[in-house]
């Protein structure tokens, strides 16, 4: 028993210790891009108190947390009846080496890592949640949410697989209610109009902060290093709104101070580059730190854990309780273009639009070994960006230390071809008017 | 589900219902004036009107169902011979005529005095004077369709027509090129000449409906004079005010309905997961912590224009004693040509009645009147082909009645229904229905008017007493109705749908930039009108169909930069910005400087 106890100890140390070391390294590189803004470090503070200290998120005492996974939980709701959202979606090396041993081989990485979570009771922020929120996306997702309820009590929320009708939308309408009947259940607080329109202004607050600070990461030549931006997006899941998006107005007003100066991170003839594709989570980030390690400039992102969780805002049409819960049911699936829906021709919209707004020279396409549904829609996005003549690579890369050297290799060469199609284009251009 | 088939028995059994009750619309009374001729109670006075220099006149006082008659001679008046006309022809009434109406009178009265020697001009000769009076009351009072007697006794005849001229008779034959003199309500004597077809054109309304006197002189000798008395009541009168009773009615009766349908359905839904909760729900008229508000002078000034829309179309004629100022400019909105006061003309009358169009050009109507209806029809293409259905988010009356049934439901806090795409499909039905009983319903024998809810609204607050049938009722569905539907009526409103036929052409349109929308659906949620193609549409920049009102709605909810547009001639007005929709969730500025700090 005790040995048993000891051993149990020590491999959980083993794996703390590990654990905490991978996040250290890639949070201290996040911190060695050059120029990295002083309002952001409170944003790395928290990925460092959850993924090296393994401390709980911050909380009131008496606050629930509710964990959630993929974006389609309305925090809203989560807020309105009093708890605080945590978004468990993990990226831990060490927990994927120990999910792997409960998931089939096959599944994804992340799928894996948060099963590890689970097993490896590492995490405070995982172990002190009241209760998880497991919207059924895609068939990983779909398994775990059976294999957690073992571990937590768990709410599925049935998304609907197409938006075409309305009446896939009222489905969904319906599943909130049940959410939020069992988030009352489980926080003992009850959701009303007043509540639930509060969170949504805070929300709404965050978002707000989010579109002033995209002005500046669509800035050409780059204010930002992209990297430093996905932590920052990253470090939503793990802290109360209202801090984060206070903390995020701070960095607004230290970006806007550094465009008045003119004081961008480097030359402005860098490739500018998209990700897209499989959730880039703490600590997995290599392949966004690998396009900026290879001098390309990472300006803009289209993952869950990036740009999507919080672009999409609520669109309140009618005030009363039922129509916030509409406005929450709409936002959280129409504009969502998360692959897991039949029909996504919306996210090439989607890329589409951010192509032009951000002023994108390459897309680099991150597909998690195992993500199926992203590696479905990598085909399509290949054809429609080819006839666009923006230049696309598809990476793909698991929860492990291995891949790097070859997928340095890759975006290298990758960064490399776009900045000779962008020299010979501003040679003919030159020829052009010389 | 289960709500989507409620709502198709629901929709199915009003086409029926409005099909079967169509047809005796008329006997359907829900609100009954009285404006029989019988009802009226006959007094003489002695108070004589500004404008009467005959000696005999008709009065109305200050409440409606009195008429008042007036005599200087009492032998005269005793001799008189009084005209009516009745549904079974114009007939001359026995002596003592004003005790024993005949129950068909229709309303147009004349008295004649013999003739009387009076030494008009001051010449020191004495003239053959014939003095008459006229009184057009109740509910024929009027009538755009000339009344005219056309019988031998009544030698000089004035007949009110086209709500502001006068066609002068003599002899049962159009009075042409002829000079008359007429006296107003403020005692001013102007001169006149009759054009070809025997019109004073150019009379003031006010003057018109004041009550007048018409002199006219053939050779000098003989001299004709008639005292004209319209139906016709101040803004501030009780009659005005009781013109309004009938809307109070429907009022109250919606309301009730309101209350039965919230009741039903909060029933009905009982089981439906956590949807109805008093503790949930803010109270009644309660503060609403969520910022809704964006600035947004676009919909300001839609506001604005409706509210004026409103004004001009019910009570502006009135209160400046105009009557319609252009009445032969034909704007297509939903208010009613019963109430005669309008600005405009509204054209909804002649399109539901197009047997009357045709016979305005017809032998009956000469040349004049083929004028007037160019004019009419001119002016309703010109409308229809550069404005469209702009004119129902922006002017139509009905459009403000319903949007402050709508802004109530809010300060409530009630639940609106949503209508899904389902539920608009079969919604679809009941708009045909009304489009055909629109346009067909006077080949049928039919009235269109007696079905039409807008004749509710707009005769009363123009102060014109209208008995309320079928439309009565139908007023207190579209009332509840676009309490829990936005816009409820214009969803199947066949007047909007025949103004959004030309769409093509209309200046003002609706533009997306499909590459910039982000398909959240904010629009489609905001439409009143529900046009689902506004947010799935991915191709084409034109989104406006022959459903949209070009409200601005969809623009004013749309978060993403230059999605949505209203255009003016090709060049945005009124585009959608990220910052504008999102800036509502700032902190205030003293929060934002603590944040800086």
């Amino acid at each position: 028993m005790t040995a048993g106890y000891n051993e149990d100890t020590r491999r959980k140390e083993l794996f703390e210790k590990k654990s905490a070391r991978v996040a250290a390294s890639y949070l201290r590189r996040i911190k060695e891009l050059p120029d990295m803004p002083k309002e952001m470090e409170p944003f790395l503070d928290v990925l460092e108190n959850v993924h090296v200290h393994f401390s709980d998120v911050e909380h009131e005492t008496q606050q629930k947390t509710v964990g959630t996974f993929c974006i389609m939980v309305p925090n809203e709701l989560i807020y309105a009846a009093g708890g605080v959202p945590v978004r468990l979606c993990s990226g831990s090396y060490t927990a994927y080496a120990v999910g792997d041993e409960t998931v089939p081989r096959d599944a994804c990485p992340l799928v894996k890592a948060v099963m590890g979570m689970g097993d490896i009771r590492m995490s405070k922020a995982f172990e002190n949640c009241s209760l998880l929120a497991v919207p059924i996306t895609c068939d990983c997702k779909k398994k775990i949410a059976g294999m957690l309820k073992r571990v937590k009590p768990t709410v599925m929320l049935h998304v609907p697989p197409m938006k075409g009708t309305d009446a896939d939308m009222e489905q969904y309408l319906q599943e909130l209610y049940r959410l939020v009947s069992v988030l009352e259940k489980t926080t003992g607080n009850r959701v009303t109009e007043q509540t639930l329109a509060e969170s949504i202004n805070q929300i709404g607050y965050a978002q707000y902060e989010m579109s002033r600070f995209l002005k500046y990461r669509r800035c050409d030549p780059a204010l930002l290093h992209g990297t430093q931006v996905m932590a920052v997006m990253n470090s939503y899941a793990y802290m109360p709104v209202w801090k984060w998006a206070a903390q995020m107005g701070r960095l607004n007003a230290e970006m806007e101070k550094r465009l008045s100066e003119r004081k961008f991170i480097g030359r402005d003839n860098q490739p500018r580059i998209l990700i897209t594709g499989s959730p880039v989570t703490f600590p997995n980030i290599k392949v966004p730190l690998l396009i900026e390690e290879m001098g390309g400039r990472l300006v803009a992102d289209e993952t869950c854990l990036g740009e999507r969780a919080l672009y999409d805002p609520v669109t309140v049409v009618d005030n009363s309780f039922d129509g916030m819960m509409r406005a929450l049911a709409g936002r959280y699936t129409r504009p969502c273009d998360c692959p897991v829906f039949v029909d996504n021709k919306q996210r090439l919209y989607r890329i589409r639009q951010m192509i032009k707004a951000h002023k994108v020279d390459g897309v680099v396409y991150h597909v998690l070994r195992g993500c199926l549904v992203y590696d479905y829609e990598y085909k399509i996005m290949e054809e429609e960006l080819g006839a666009m003549d923006i230049p696309v690579i598809r990476v793909e890369s698991d929860y492990n230390e291995e891949d790097v050297e070859q997928l340095r290799i890759r975006i290298e060469a990758f960064i490399e071809l776009i900045k000779l199609k962008n020299y010979a284009k501003q040679k003919k251009e030159g020829d052009r008017h010389g | 589900m289960k709500k989507e088939k409620i709502w198709a028995v629901l929709v199915a059994l009003a086409c029926i219902l409005l099909t079967v009750s169509a047809f005796f619309a008329d006997h359907l009374s829900l609100y009954d004036f009285g404006m029989e001729v019988s009802d009226y109670s006959f007094d003489r006075t002695d108070e004589v009107p500004a404008g009467a220099a005959a000696t005999v006149w008709f009065d109305y006082g200050t409440h409606g169902r009195n008429l008042f008659y007036g005599y200087t001679d009492e032998d005269a008046f005793k001799n008189a011979e009084f005209f009516m006309r009745t549904s079974e022809g114009n007939r001359k009434l026995p002596d003592g005529g004003l005790q024993t109406f005949p129950a068909d009178s229709l309303g147009n009265l004349i008295v004649i005095l013999p003739e009387q020697f009076i030494d008009i001009d001051g010449d020191g000769k004495e003239e053959t004077v014939r003095n008459s009076a006229r009184a057009d009351f109740g509910a024929n009072a009027f009538n755009p369709v000339p009344q005219r007697f056309d019988m031998e006794e009544i030698p000089f005849e004035l007949v009110f027509a086209e709500r502001n001229r006068i066609e002068v008779r003599y002899q049962n034959e159009q009075l042409t090129h002829a000079d008359l003199e007429i006296l107003t309500h403020d005692g001013k004597k102007m001169h006149y000449q009759t054009d070809e077809n025997g019109w004073i054109d150019g009379l003031a309304q006010r003057d018109i409906r004041y009550g007048f006197t018409a002199v006219y002189s053939p050779d000098g000798e003989n001299v004709y004079r008639m005292y004209y008395a319209l139906e016709d009541y101040p803004f501030f009168s009780w009659h005005t005010m009781e013109a309004h009773f009938p809307l109070f009615v429907v009022i109250g009766l919606s309301f009730l309905l309101i209350a039965l349908v919230e009741i039903v359905r909060r029933k009905i839904f009982k089981n439906d997961y956590a949807r109805i909760h008093k503790d949930r729900h803010g109270g009644l008229l309660s503060s609403h912590p969520l910022k809704m508000k964006t600035e947004s002078k676009f919909l300001l000034i839609r506001w604005c224009f409706l509210w004026f829309g409103m004004f001009a179309m019910t009570y502006l004629g009135k209160l400046i004693g105009q009557g319609q100022a252009a009445n032969k400019v034909a704007v297509p909105a939903f208010a009613c040509p019963f109430n005669l006061d309008q600005a405009v003309e509204v054209p909804c009358y002649y399109i539901s009645h197009i047997t009357h169009l045709f016979v305005r050009f017809g032998s009956d109507y000469p040349v004049h009147n083929l004028v007037y209806g160019l004019i009419f029809l001119g002016t309703l293409l010109l409308f229809i082909l550069l404005f469209g259905r702009i004119l129902c988010g922006f002017l139509c009356p009905m459009g403000l009645i319903q949007d402050l049934m709508d802004k109530l439901r809010r300060m409530l806090h009630i639940r609106p229904v949503t209508v899904t795409d389902k539920m608009n499909f079969s919604l679809q039905t009941l708009k045909w229905l009304w489009i055909i009983l629109f346009v067909g319903f006077v080949f049928t024998g039919g009235d269109f008017c007696s079905i039409c809810p807008a004749k509710v609204f707009a005769t009363a607050q123009g102060g014109f007493w209208t008995n309320l049938v079928l439309n009565g009722f139908l007023a207190i569905f579209l009332l509840a109705g676009s309490f829990f539907i936005k816009r409820f009526w214009c969803l199947m409103c066949p007047m909007g749908y025949l103004m959004g036929l030309l769409k093509k052409f209309n200046l003002f349109k609706l533009k997306k930039d499909c590459t910039s929308c982000t398909g959240c659906g904010a629009c489609y949620e905001a439409c009143p009108m529900r046009i689902k193609g506004i947010y799935t549409e991915r191709e084409k920049e034109n989104v406006q169909t022959v459903d949209c009102l070009l409200c601005g709605e969809c623009i004013h909810k749309c978060p993403e930069d230059n999605a949505l547009s209203l255009t003016f001639c090709g060049k945005p007005i009124y585009k959608s910005t990220r910052k504008a929709f999102i800036s509502k969730y700032a902190p205030k500025q003293e929060q934002k400087k603590e944040a800086e700090e």
